[in-house]
């Protein structure tokens, strides 16, 4: 139910008075950005307004939910809870960058499979969070992949669907790749 | 996933049939066809949305609970780089008023402004808003607004407002009492004489905040030279939406469009219109720019609507042998700040259903709906049946363990038996179909109760306190006979079949079942069928998604377009095939005649006929389009029960859920999958009502519960898996004989965590009589009781 | 003492934004250069670690420092290392880095448990031992840790560095020992004798939340099963973090049985100085939970300390 003139440009105006700009540069998804931003500007609004990367999402404010955990510098974190200026010069990951070629990433093809989501809103924070976790612990147990997604919430599923799509994720992920990195 | 191999049909026995096996979509748990933009982040949700030019909102909101506006001063806010500008109450003089219940003397008026005029009745009320280049510099702007305030005494605790000389919400009505009504049904007197115990009850139903992941927010770009306001909004109603909107600001029906994009769940409190969407879409019209605002999450939790907040008082006239001859009940629903339509409904809805799965000859209800100075009640999730389940199950839990019964016997002995139905209840509904005894037989051997009751045996002999609750649930829905529900299908020339449904997802996923009955019907593959929902533009009409309902009647209503379709195709197809239309059978995208199946027409053949005048038979107008407007006979009520097993540490009192069983009966199924995954997610909600979550106000009513630090939703270590199943008693009173899931888990998990609760403190013998189970709550029912051995 | 209530009672109610106020930033790249400007800026000033406590308070403008010094570009505060009897921390080891560390795990497995249940995962990935420390949350976990181990803190500051005793380190809510224009550098653990065992009990509303209550238990036995050592810190108890001295005194000097476990689990409930709080309690509840806490903690250190003999 897309609408047709939504302009997913983004439009940026350059606060004259309080602080100065900074200079951003940082590698999302493998592109290379450059912007000037407000030092205040959180992390997840940069994600989303500037770069237009809008499958990260704000579910709390408040770093309780996860809806915004995208993979900085080879760690998941909640992109709400760091300003924009911290990523200077580092690496991130956002459910964007997951698939490749077209293909389903095997986490994004467990939760569709598994019925994992119900209005997706948390999902993009759940994936990126088991990324990052399935690559701590790439055989994990139900109860450690509960641990695991503690810092996600979802006030659809019930959590079993999920932890079950993670379940199946690891084991493809596995098969996939018989030396297994820790890391 | 597959559930033949545990489902127990149940219908026979009355006559009603389940529908054969078929080959075909139902019934199969496909995948849903939304999932595959969703887990790449594609979705589109309102916080996705940008439009040319558009600016940011950000709302002043009062800081008291009760409070005389006595200035607003935003000169200061326009100094600020980057505003573009600010509204107050004086700026909405020919705004209208947010929708009350007013219409009549039963129900007092409590007239509610957008923005607050003169007095605010809440903490978070809006008092003013600004617009910004960006939010940053919006909520920099709202601050600059200084609004002073003479603060007045405010009422927060629901009975302490229903007392003589309590501080009034709403200085212009002589009690904070909006709405009063008493139901009595047979000889309720006469039953509490002939009772050999009374059992007496207060129950609370907590304030809890509905909390979907994405918060509420609206974009509204009004285009002057079409004279069209266009709103994207979080809204369950788009249309009613649409509708009040064009009433409050004066506009046209035709010049406002309403559309739903993706949505973050919803639960009940993106029904309602509120003060933001009023103010955002004036904004938009009055500044001529499209503006933009979303929720903080603490917005969320202090100003979206609540849901439960309901004191229950419970007496039961009960016979020696558990049997109950009489109820009687008063329910105390807080209503908050205003008398909105959906406070009303909650307890309404609880006097409705109050008396469950029992055969209860006699009972009063009685209720009221009081004013606090609170943020308005809603719908949330079950919206008023969890609390008539709360109230009746743990009713029947205490009379059992009066008695010394199982929790079991206690519900056998007083179910409606099978017999009985259609049953008309005390509550003045007729409910359609049950077999309540088949279901709770079910649920015992699946939950293998015997064995767990003796591990709970062993247990205790150990020292641990275990507890296994039962609830057996049933709830309406299905609205309703007052409430049509829409969806069209279009086919076409190609053959692509569309449907336009008037219902629309939050996460419940219409798209694939949809697809599912609407393929089936017209013998066609999934995939050609797409399934659009959400926009005011795409049907004349349609009613809220809520109650349970899309099953039962957007599914109705794609079903009886789709059959309006194929009776259309069978005539041009019999033109083509030269032969009978009643004789011709839609399957595997061929349109075939049944006695010779060689003759055969593909189905996008009679598509593309269809648009062509010199192929239609005579009489018959080009084009494939069906409308319905899909009304049912009555309610329906799926029922079910529910079986928790758990321990509380008797030096903490802190509880754990070690199991969970669910045996649900919802009638037929169209996708096992998306079932389940509501029954899960209600479970959880229900859970989470038990366990954690609680909206509190201090004594000023200040909001205690902010964010999701304060306010508690479920985690992934909330709950141990859930395990599922059904019973089949499809319902007669709509085509599909679905009922209706979305509500089941949610309204059944609360009492029996309760219940399970207060049988694992059995040895202390306890009521336990408010929630959430909080550690320190139950170590003072331990240490209280007078039984605390140290 | 809980971050979000105090903070609302700061801030009045009405306000529910959730956007920092704007600031001016600074990423320097080594400690003097932000001691430097620490000293320009005052306490006009916030350092920036980890975040995971500094921004949600810059987001509800409960904070609002006009200069914003990230460390996160200073080289080297970033290590766990063993070295002459002393287990070694830089300010900027994140929580993830703590439970990970063999050096954690072999020699202080208290610091691992307290980490791992601090917030969540993708907070652990962030938050800083040091950051931690230096704002002081009463409902903190790090700190009754750290008393219970008896760190020291090393602060660095433009005339130079001092060592901070763990006792002296909590001034108050939110108020470290830490003066003006000083960072803490780095945290001394002096490594625990063999015998030794440590455990950290967290009561909570739900993984992850704040404590209701919790305790930290350190302990040493000899060869004849005598308590040589016992540290227990106390959290969400007090104005601050909580050394329990009573209990110690009730372990120390002797041969640790139940009822020795039991007097020091009532010595705890009186050294603690906990609060009413809405969410979480009483003030009685919470004072009970520390008896139970201490109790089960020194169980499992004691346990530990046995097996480590």
């Amino acid at each position: 139910m897309q609408s047709d003139n939504f302009n997913f440009e983004c439009e940026y105006w350059v606060r004259g008075s309080m602080s100065s700009t900074r200079t951003v540069r940082v590698r999302v998804n493998g592109v290379e950005y450059t912007k000037e931003v407000e030092p205040r500007l959180l992390l997840v609004d940069f994600i989303r307004d500037h770069l237009g990367l809008t499958g990260t999402h704000i579910g709390c404010d408040t770093s309780n939910c996860g809806a915004c955990t995208v993979i900085m510098n080879g760690r998941s974190v909640k992109s709400c809870t760091k300003f924009a200026v911290e990523a200077d010069g580092g690496e991130i990951l956002t459910i964007e960058g997951l698939a490749s070629d077209g293909n389903l990433h095997p986490i994004q093809k467990a939760f569709w499979e598994n019925h994992a989501l119900q209005c997706g809103y948390c999902t993009p924070g759940f994936i990126m969070q088991a990324y990052w976790f399935l690559k701590q612990n790439p055989a994990p147990t139900e109860e450690e992949i509960r641990a695991g997604l503690s810092g996600n919430l979802c006030r659809c599923t019930g959590y079993q669907n999920i932890i079950k799509a993670v379940k199946a994720a690891s084991e493809e992920l596995r098969a996939k790749a018989p030396t297994i990195n820790g890391g | 996933m597959d559930m033949s191999a545990t489902s127990v049909v149940v219908g026979e026995r009355r006559g009603v049939k389940p529908k054969p096996e078929k080959e075909g979509f139902v019934g199969k748990p496909l995948k849903r066809v939304e999932d595959l933009k969703l887990v790449r982040g594609l979705g589109g949700f309102i916080g996705d949305l940008k439009v040319e030019g558009m600016v940011y909102a950000a709302f002043v909101r009062s800081p008291h609970a009760h409070a005389r506006i006595v200035g607003v001063d935003s000169s200061d806010v326009l100094r600020l780089d980057g505003v573009i500008g600010v509204l107050t109450a004086k700026d909405l003089g020919g705004v209208g008023n947010l929708p009350t219940v007013d219409e009549d003397a039963e129900k007092k008026p409590t007239p509610r402004r957008p923005l607050a005029v003169d007095v605010t009745r809440y903490v978070g009320e809006a008092v003013a808003v600004v617009l910004a280049k960006d939010r940053y510099t919006a909520e920099d702007a709202a601050e600059l607004v200084r609004v002073d305030y003479e603060p007045l005494e405010a009422v927060v605790d629901v009975e302490e407002a229903l007392k003589p000389g309590s501080p009034l919400v709403h200085d212009h009505l002589k009690s904070n009492v909006c709405y009063h009504s008493v139901n009595t049904v047979g000889d309720v007197e006469d039953a509490f004489a002939k009772a050999d115990h009374v059992v007496s009850l207060r129950l609370v139903n907590q304030r809890l905040a509905p909390a979907p992941l994405e918060t509420r927010g609206i974009l509204a770009s009004y285009d002057r030279g079409n004279g069209e306001l266009k709103v994207w909004a979080t809204t369950q109603d788009p249309h009613g939406l649409r509708d009040t909107l064009a009433s409050i600001l004066g506009l046209p029906q035709s010049g406002v469009r309403v559309i739903a994009p993706d949505m973050g769940g919803a639960f009940g409190s993106k029904i309602s219109v509120y003060p933001e969407d009023v103010v955002v879409s004036y904004a938009a019209i009055r500044f001529n720019r499209p503006v933009k605002w979303v929720e903080t999450r603490r917005e969320n939790i202090v100003t979206t609507t609540h849901g439960r907040g309901q004191v229950q008082y419970v007496e039961a006239a009960v016979r020696a042998d558990g049997r109950i001859l009489g109820l009687r009940v008063k329910i105390i629903s807080d209503s908050g700040a205003y008398n909105t339509p959906g406070a009303l409904d909650n307890p309404t809805l609880t006097a409705q259903m109050f008396t469950g799965e029992y055969d209860i000859k006699a009972a009063r209800v009685e209720v009221y709906s009081v004013l606090t100075n609170k943020v308005p009640q809603d719908a949330y999730r079950g919206a008023g049946r969890p609390e008539a389940a709360y109230l009746i199950e743990r009713t029947m839990n205490v009379i059992a363990r009066k008695l010394g019964m199982d929790p079991i016997d206690i519900r056998r002995i007083n179910y409606i038996p099978r017999e009985a139905f259609p049953y008309t209840t005390p509550g003045g509904l007729t409910y359609d179909l049950a077999d309540y005894e088949a279901n709770l037989e079910r649920a015992l051997e699946f939950s293998a109760y015997t064995r767990l009751r003796r591990e709970q045996g062993e247990a205790r002999r150990q020292g641990r306190l275990m507890g296994i609750g039962v609830a057996t649930w049933t709830e309406i829905c299905g609205f309703g006979p007052g409430l049509p529900q829409t969806a069209a299908v279009t086919v076409t020339p190609a053959g692509e079949v569309m449907v336009s449904i008037g219902g629309h997802p939050h996460g419940q996923g219409h798209h694939t079942p949809i697809a599912q009955i609407v393929a089936d019907e017209l013998g066609v593959d999934i995939g050609r069928v797409s399934v659009r929902h959400g926009d005011t533009a795409l049907l004349p009409w349609s009613s809220l998604t809520a109650g349970s309902r899309s099953a039962a009647l957007t599914g109705s209503a794609a079903l009886l377009s789709a059959r309006k379709i194929k009776r259309k195709m069978s005539l041009i197809a019999s033109k083509l095939l030269d032969s009978d239309s009643s004789e011709l059978v839609f399957s595997d995208g061929f349109v075939y005649s049944k006695s010779n199946p060689s003759r055969k027409v593909r189905f996008e053949e009679v598509a593309d006929a269809a648009y062509k005048p010199w192929k239609l038979p005579e009489g018959l107008e080009p084009t494939l389009y069906e409308y319905t407007a899909y009304t049912p006979p009555d309610y329906v009520f799926p029922y079910g029960t529910h079986i928790a097993v758990v321990e509380v540490d008797r030096d903490t009192g802190e509880v754990e859920v070690l199991k969970y069983f669910a045996v649900d009966d919802i009638g037929r199924v169209i996708n096992p999958m998306l079932v389940e995954g509501q029954v899960h997610g209600g479970i959880m909600q229900g859970a989470g009502q038990a366990l954690i979550e609680e909206v509190a106000y201090d004594g000023g009513g200040q909001p205690l519960t902010q964010s999701f630090a304060e306010y508690l939703i479920p985690s992934t270590q909330t709950l141990p898996n859930i395990e599922w199943t059904r019973t089949e008693t499809p319902t007669p009173r709509n085509p599909l004989g679905v009922k209706g899931v979305g509500e089941a888990g949610t309204i059944a998990a609360t009492p029996t965590i309760v219940n399970a609760v207060e049988d694992a403190l059995s040895e202390y013998n306890v009521v336990v009589d408010r929630m959430p189970l909080r550690a320190d709550y139950i170590l003072s029912l331990i240490n209280n009781s007078g039984k605390r051995q140290n | 003492m809980e971050t979000f209530i105090l903070v609302f009672k700061v801030l009045g109610f009405g306000d529910l934004c959730l956007y920092p106020a704007s600031f001016e930033y600074y990423a320097p790249a080594s400690l003097d250069e932000a001691i430097d400007l620490l000293n320009k800026h005052r306490e006009e000033a916030r350092v920036l670690a980890g975040g995971h406590s500094l921004i949600p308070m810059m987001k509800l403008r409960v904070l609002r420092p006009a200069y914003v010094i990230d460390l996160n570009r200073v080289k080297g505060l970033k290590y766990i290392e063993e070295k002459g009897g002393e287990i070694r921390i830089g300010a900027l080891t994140t929580y993830y880095d703590v439970i990970t560390s063999d050096i954690v795990k072999r020699r202080v497995p208290i610091l691992a448990e307290c980490a791992s249940v601090v917030a969540d995962p993708q907070v652990r990935n962030w938050g800083t031992i040091g950051g931690s420390l230096s704002h002081c949350d009463p409902s903190g976990d790090m700190g009754s840790s750290i008393l219970a181990l008896r760190a020291k803190m090393v602060a660095k500051g433009s005339s130079g560095e001092r060592v901070i005793e763990s006792d002296d380190w909590f001034v108050g809510s939110f108020q470290s020992a830490l003066k003006t224009g000083e960072i803490l550098r780095e945290i001394v653990i002096p490594t625990p004798k063999p015998g030794s065992g440590g455990a950290y009990l967290k009561l909570e509303r739900k993984a992850g939340d704040y404590a209701i209550a919790a305790v930290g238990v350190q302990v040493t036995l000899d060869g004849s099963g005598s308590c040589t050592y016992a540290g227990i810190g106390l959290t969400a108890v007090g104005p601050t973090n909580l050394r329990a001295k009573k209990a110690e005194q009730a372990l120390v000097g002797r041969k640790v049985d139940d009822r020795v476990i039991e007097e020091a689990a009532r010595a705890a409930t009186e050294d603690c100085r906990p609060t009413d709080d809405p969410l979480r309690g009483s003030a009685e509840y919470k004072r009970a939970m520390v008896g139970v806490l201490t109790k089960r903690a020194l169980n499992k250190a004691l346990a530990d300390a046995k097996r480590s003999r």
